[in-house]
């Protein structure tokens, strides 16, 4: 696993993040960087029942790595359980029912790191911009945000 | 100003209808049924600024949005469109079959699947 000193991190985000501003504030997200620990937040309305969904993205070694992205209980850090967990469907989605965000460019996607990971079929995250295959491709912060956007406007709800 | 000189791609400072497009955007545009070409404009998740293009009307969403995201510098990945109503345009259709109009603004997204 790659160990990239914070401060490298911290320039590729912040030149990613001029674009994910503007791409949220376009489609109705509220985002924050939290440079020093190296963490975003986006947090939006579930399309179809009006509910606050929240994400959170730990951003080390990005991005010798994609980021770790989770649905969070909103206004904490807990873990989001199926209350809180978009429904996925009805096409193919990135909402697994093992409450993972399943897309190439989430670091816990992948079995290697996170146990819940559904994915032993991708390599190790340190391959996720070489990734090949039809499956949702976000190579900057914005992109995944847009990603998460479009598959939670497919969502029919929570899980639970 | 003839159509046959234009071709497809980004619109900007030199191209022949950047005033009329990018500058001149609010002004009430005159139909052209025999126009062969639709302006857009087109955000893309990765920076701040849009981008103008031109494209062919009987172009596949497809091509013009892999058009697009080349100039955006994406290098991977299906793109597509996104309409402000929140709608992801089909990838085979046509941008007219699609119901992309002159001066649209647009979305540049992904269509890749779920997993």
């Amino acid at each position: 696993m790659s160990s990239l000193p914070p401060t490298a991190v911290r320039a590729i985000v912040e030149s990613e993040w001029p674009g994910s501003v503007a791409w949220a504030g376009r489609h109705g997200w509220a985002v924050t960087l939290q440079p020093d620990e190296l963490v975003l937040r986006g947090a939006t309305y579930h399309p179809a029942v009006h509910r606050l969904v929240e994400f959170v993205a730990h951003l080390d070694d990005y991005k010798a790595l994609p980021p770790a992205w989770r649905v969070v209980v909103p206004g904490t850090d807990d873990a989001a359980g199926p209350a809180h967990f978009p429904k996925p469907g009805p096409e193919a989605s990135i909402f697994h029912g093992n409450l993972v965000l399943c897309a190439p460019w989430n670091r816990l996607a992948y079995k290697s790191v996170n146990d819940a990971g559904p994915h032993t079929d991708w390599g190790g995250p340190e391959g996720w911009l070489n990734l090949g295959g039809d499956h949702t491709t976000a190579h900057t912060l914005g992109d995944m945000l847009a990603s998460i956007d479009r598959f939670l406007r497919l969502s029919p709800g929570m899980m639970g | 100003m003839g159509t046959e000189e234009l071709v497809i791609g980004i619109i900007e400072e030199g191209d022949p209808e950047y005033e009329l497009i990018v500058v001149e955007v609010e002004a009430p545009e005159e139909p052209r049924p025999e126009d062969p070409f639709v302006r857009v404009k087109v955000f893309a998740p990765r920076v701040p600024d849009p981008k103008w293009f031109r494209f062919r009307k009987d172009q596949t969403v497809a091509s013009a949005a892999e058009h697009a995201a080349k100039a955006f510098g994406y290098t991977a990945g299906s793109p597509t469109f996104e309409t402000k109503d929140k709608v992801v345009l089909d990838r085979s259709l046509t941008l007219e079959a699609a119901g992309v109009h002159n001066r649209e603004v647009l979305d540049l997204v992904d269509a890749g699947t779920g997993v």
